[in-house]
């Protein structure tokens, strides 16, 4: 490879790894039912930072120079109406797309000049993620959805599992575990995803509209345990929503309005 | 390594889990592949049949006292003199057989020479024999059976075959068995006949690849967001390969288990199975090994091949899961290249397999056959797109499929791909059977003459000819007989000739005279198919009488002088007209006639039923002396025994080819409403008439079947053109047969929409949509 080759070779991906090594899964956090308060004032250190992003699909532009930031252990709400770019930044934040213009850096690493392998690692170890729905296999278990990250990493069965299970209970949905997605409800579905999004602890949850689905007293659920167990593991979230009383769970807010972003007064 | 099997162990653990939508899945695939596997192994046992068979017929292979094989006869022999008769349209063969003591050789299958008025039958012709329907047979056979022929003497279940002891059989070294027992032949084959045959395992056997491959592909679109999930937390692209790799894995296995069991099961039935005249030994039917680890290995290197290759255009990304990409457009160079590369091999062997050579590289013309049947699969998708994209508006249910078949064609172009290329092969091996039947059946055959019925009886003494004469008159449905002496006259430089002699009113039976009475004699002249062959004797010229009745004789007969005769023309010597000397009985005085041939004309009414039985049974008791045959009734050729044997193997194949993709089609077409059952469950929902998307079902078959037919035309008219010119016949398309195959086609796709509707009932019903 030439010097001035993109850093996306195979041979580089051991550097990428070491420079992601996932932080320790957390010991059992004891949940409160409320959403923690917020933690100390944010390190100056950028965890995740995109900068001028520019996305479209055929002719129509999604994404037109916004850019976004993200501290550890932070709450960071992206907004906007329906057909605004807010989805398509964040699956460019977590390295599912990759913008057409502009950089997204990951402690310091930029995301686009990682090949498929580190960033499927990435994805696997870094990066949590909490859909509308459709995320979990329908063909496992609740606890073999949730367990799937860890195995994937190599984790043998049994701790997994056992892992897998700890986050069950601490999501209340232990009594799904060995159900299908497709037999729990839609509140029991998205904790279950909730808890695999956390499972491997990760420095990132990605959530894209997590409570759409759900009603409200369900929705204000699943939000208290996502944010709750976020701040207990130091997670920043990125939450895509439109609705405010989602939004109010974050530290701050994102507006983004064809393409654009601005960053949001201080939630006071 | 441990990587590699724990991901396709996640791969088989998502096979699996799912529950009953899982487990229908998996059934799906594996009756898809399973069927596909039985057919194959069907085909692979097809060498062990032909082995099998020819060691049975090596070890029943008489050899004679005059033969150079015979070792010198000091012990027992057996006289054996084989025997034809025919029962209603089936021919029954057997020998009629005398030992000279106790130490005679033994037929293989049996466990001992008959005695006079004994009999052994094949389990067919014993079960015939005591039914119902073989009581006009049971008069021919009045022998006390006594035994049954094992397998090991047979050729076939449905064999027709007996011996039974015959105390008359003659005594020479020609019928003097010294033992049973010889030499497997090998059998080479006209070119012709070789190409048929290559043509015919191709076009029979690469649609059930091809379905095998599609069954490997059911419910693409539920494993692409199943993948796309995993690719979600966290699974690279390779590993998601080899999770796919480790699903489809577990369909392949299922279906090798299925075929197997299904091969194996009606295998347990197969000797009770008649195709087209053709039957197998249960045991025979075992396919050969290197082929069954051929099939064991190929289907899941295919599954796996096939569903990673299939992974190419579905972007298994982790926004599988959330956003459906429009599908990439189709490109079409690529596509070209299996039909370019199969019409230049094909075109490379052009002439190479004229006339009697054989030069043909028989890997290219299967290569090049393969590459044009294989551009099918893989034009049909690009057609597909292509056309359907242009298609526009009409009733709902026209715009229903349309839509479908516009954001997503790839699933029903792979349903009637199959189809398709049975369809080409078929198409292809139509035409060549009918050029090969055109070159090996030289003369076109002539339907026989069903009022006159031909017995050539040998050792003719005057008394059996005359009782016979009596029986046949006696006989239900016989209007007259007409009695004819053979004989062979033999000239100089072995120069030979038939003569014939009988009443005018007999030789009227043999050709048409323009006045006859005793005294007179004629000439039957040799027609073009005889041109070449000795010139007739002249009148005047002394010929020697051959008592043997035969070519080779000798020239121990006593001497004759060819008497004046007038020449006649057969009216057409295809029809049993023999040509050579006819001479009324005065001529004949001086003549041995007595030890010779006879032949009787018999005339008789066609309508009586079963009036030629009745004929046969009235010379029963002539046991072997007697052959009978309808007037005309061509002797059918080695060449064109192979053929006929050739073409019904192949059309039995087709049969089986046909009802293969049929059941294929069928459980590709409930893979596709399955896959659609939550659309369908919606449109449902919505208000859409049942009757709508019945409708709906239909135009998504039907649309991409008659593009199918058109490529399927297409490419099996190039693939027939092109096989033509290979060997060098001219090119005629049999179009009433593409016709027959295309509309059997087009049936195939209707009854199998037919027999989906239920499962479309079953997705749009309440229940359904409730459960979705």
């Amino acid at each position: 490879m030439s010097d001035t080759a993109p850093d996306t070779t195979p041979d580089s991906a051991p550097d990428v790894a070491a420079d992601i090594t996932p932080t320790e899964p957390h010991t059992t956090p004891v949940l409160t039912p409320h959403p923690a308060p917020a933690p100390a004032p944010a390190p100056a250190r950028t965890l995740l930072e995109a900068v001028g992003l520019h996305k479209s699909f055929g002719p129509t532009p999604a994404l037109d120079g916004a850019g976004l930031s993200v501290r550890p252990g932070e709450v960071v709400a992206v907004m906007g109406p329906s057909g605004s770019g807010k989805s398509t930044l964040l699956h460019c934040l977590a390295g599912i797309l990759t913008p057409d213009k502009g950089t997204v850096r990951y402690r310091d690493v930029e995301l686009s000049a990682m090949g498929d392998g580190p960033r499927s690692e990435l994805r696997r170890t870094d990066f949590g993620f909490v859909f509308q729905f459709g995320q979990l296999v329908p063909e496992l278990t609740c606890l073999e959805n949730v367990a799937l990250p860890l195995r994937l990493g190599s984790v043998k069965r049994k701790e997994a599992e056992s892992r897998a299970r700890e986050w069950l209970e601490r999501l209340e949905v232990a009594d799904v575990a060995d159900k299908r997605p497709g037999e729990t409800s839609g509140g029991q579905g998205q904790r279950v995803a909730v808890a695999r999004a956390l499972v491997t602890g990760p420095r990132v949850v990605f959530a894209d509209e997590p409570t759409g689905a759900l009603d409200s007293l369900n929705g204000e659920r699943v939000m208290q345990l996502l944010v709750t167990a976020a701040r207990e593991t130091n997670a920043a979230v990125v939450l895509v929503t439109h609705e405010p009383r989602v939004a109010a769970y974050s530290d701050r807010e994102v507006v983004v309005r064809d393409g654009r972003s601005r960053e949001m007064e201080p939630i006071t | 390594m441990r990587q590699w099997v724990s991901d396709l162990a996640l791969g088989v653990r998502l096979a699996l889990g799912g529950g009953r939508t899982s487990w229908v899945r998996l059934a799906l695939t594996g009756a898809g592949i399973g069927i596909g596997v039985a057919v194959l192994l069907t085909a692979a046992s097809v060498p062990t049949v032909l082995s099998e068979r020819a060691e049975r017929e090596a070890l029943g292979a008489q050899v004679t006292g005059g033969t150079a094989d015979a070792e010198k006869a000091s012990g027992d022999v057996l006289y054996s003199t084989m025997w034809f008769t025919a029962y209603r349209g089936e021919s029954v063969t057997g020998y009629f057989v005398k030992g000279s003591g106790p130490d005679a050789p033994v037929p293989p299958g049996m466990s001992r020479v008959p005695g006079d008025g004994e009999l052994f039958a094949s389990p067919a012709l014993r079960a015939l024999l005591e039914s119902p329907e073989g009581g006009l047979l049971r008069e021919r056979f009045p022998q006390r059976v006594v035994g049954t022929i094992g397998q090991i003497g047979l050729n076939a279940p449905n064999d027709l075959l007996f011996y039974a002891g015959d105390a008359t059989v003659k005594e020479d070294a020609e019928t003097a068995v010294v033992r049973f027992g010889g030499q497997v032949h090998e059998r080479t084959l006209d070119p012709l006949l070789t190409l048929l045959i290559m043509v015919g395992v191709v076009a029979l056997l690469f649609p059930v690849l091809v379905f095998v491959g599609i069954s490997t592909r059911l419910a693409g679109a539920e494993r692409d967001r199943r993948l796309a999930a995993l690719r979600l937390v966290g699974a690279g692209a390779l590993r998601v390969r080899r999770i796919a790799a480790g699903e489809s894995l577990l369909g392949a296995f299922v279906g090798l288990a299925v075929g197997t069991v299904l091969f194996f099961v009606a295998r347990q039935f197969v000797e009770d199975v008649r195709l087209l005249g053709l039957s197998v030994f249960m045991s025979d039917l075992t396919p050969s090994l290197p082929f069954a680890v051929v099939i064991a290995v190929l289907v899941p290197v295919m599954a796996v091949v096939t569903s990673v290759v299939a992974m190419r255009h579905t972007v298994i990304e982790p926004l599988g899961v959330v956003r459906r990409a429009k599908p990439v457009r189709r490109v079409l160079w690529w596509r070209l290249v299996p039909p370019v590369v199969g019409v230049v091999a094909l075109i490379s062997q052009s002439g190479t397999l004229g006339g009697p050579q054989n030069n043909a590289s028989e890997t290219v013309v299967i290569g090049g056959i393969l590459m044009l049947l294989l551009s099918i699969p893989v034009l049909l998708p690009w057609v597909v797109e292509h056309a359907v994209g242009r298609l526009r508006g009409g009733a709902p249910s026209w715009q229903l499929a349309i839509r479908r078949l516009q954001l997503e064609s790839g699933t029903a172009a792979r349903v009637v791909g199959g189809v398709a290329v049975v369809l080409a092969g078929g198409i292809a091996l139509q035409s060549i059977m009918a050029s090969a039947a055109s070159q090996v059946e030289d003369r076109p055959q002539r339907p026989a003459d069903h009022s006159r019925i031909v017995i050539d009886m040998r050792e003719a003494t005057t008394e059996v000819a005359a009782r016979t004469v009596d029986l046949l008159e006696r006989s239900t449905g016989v209007e007259q007989v007409h009695t004819m002496r053979d004989l062979v006259f033999t000239g100089a430089s072995e120069q030979f000739d038939l003569a014939r002699v009988g009443t005018c009113e007999a030789l009227r039976a043999q050709a048409v005279l323009p006045s006859c009475q005793d005294g007179d004699s004629f000439y039957v002249e040799h027609r073009s198919a005889y041109a070449g062959g000795p010139a007739p004797f002249k009148p005047g010229q002394k010929v020697t009488v051959n008592p043997k009745q035969d070519a080779d004789g000798g020239q121990s007969g006593p001497q004759w002088t060819i008497p004046q005769y007038t020449v006649v023309t057969a009216p057409d010597d295809s029809l049993g007209y023999r040509p050579g000397l006819l001479l009324t009985p005065s001529l004949a005085r001086d003549l041995p006639l007595a030890a010779g041939r006879a032949t009787f004309h018999v005339m008789v009414d066609p309508d009586v039923p079963d009036v030629a039985e009745h004929v046969r049974n009235a010379v029963a008791s002539m046991t072997w002396r007697t052959y009978t045959s309808y007037f005309g009734e061509a002797e059918v050729a080695q060449r064109v025994k192979e053929f006929q044997g050739i073409r019904r193997g192949l059309l039995a194949g087709s049969l089986i080819t046909l009802l293969f993709a049929g059941a294929s089609l069928l459980v590709l077409a409930l893979e596709q409403v399955r896959e659609r059952r939550r659309p369908l469950a919606v449109l449902a929902a919505s208000g859409v008439p049942r009757g709508a998307l019945s409708r709906s079902l239909l135009w998504q078959n039907a649309v991409p079947l008659l593009l199918a037919l058109v490529v399927a035309v297409g490419v099996g008219g190039s693939l027939t053109v092109l096989l033509l010119k290979v060997i060098s016949q001219p090119v005629v398309l049999d179009w009433p047969g593409i016709a027959l195959l295309s509309g059997a086609a087009a049936l195939l796709v209707v009854a199998v929409t037919v027999l989906s509707l239920p499962s479309l009932r079953r997705a749009t019903g309440a229940l359904g949509l409730r459960s979705e």
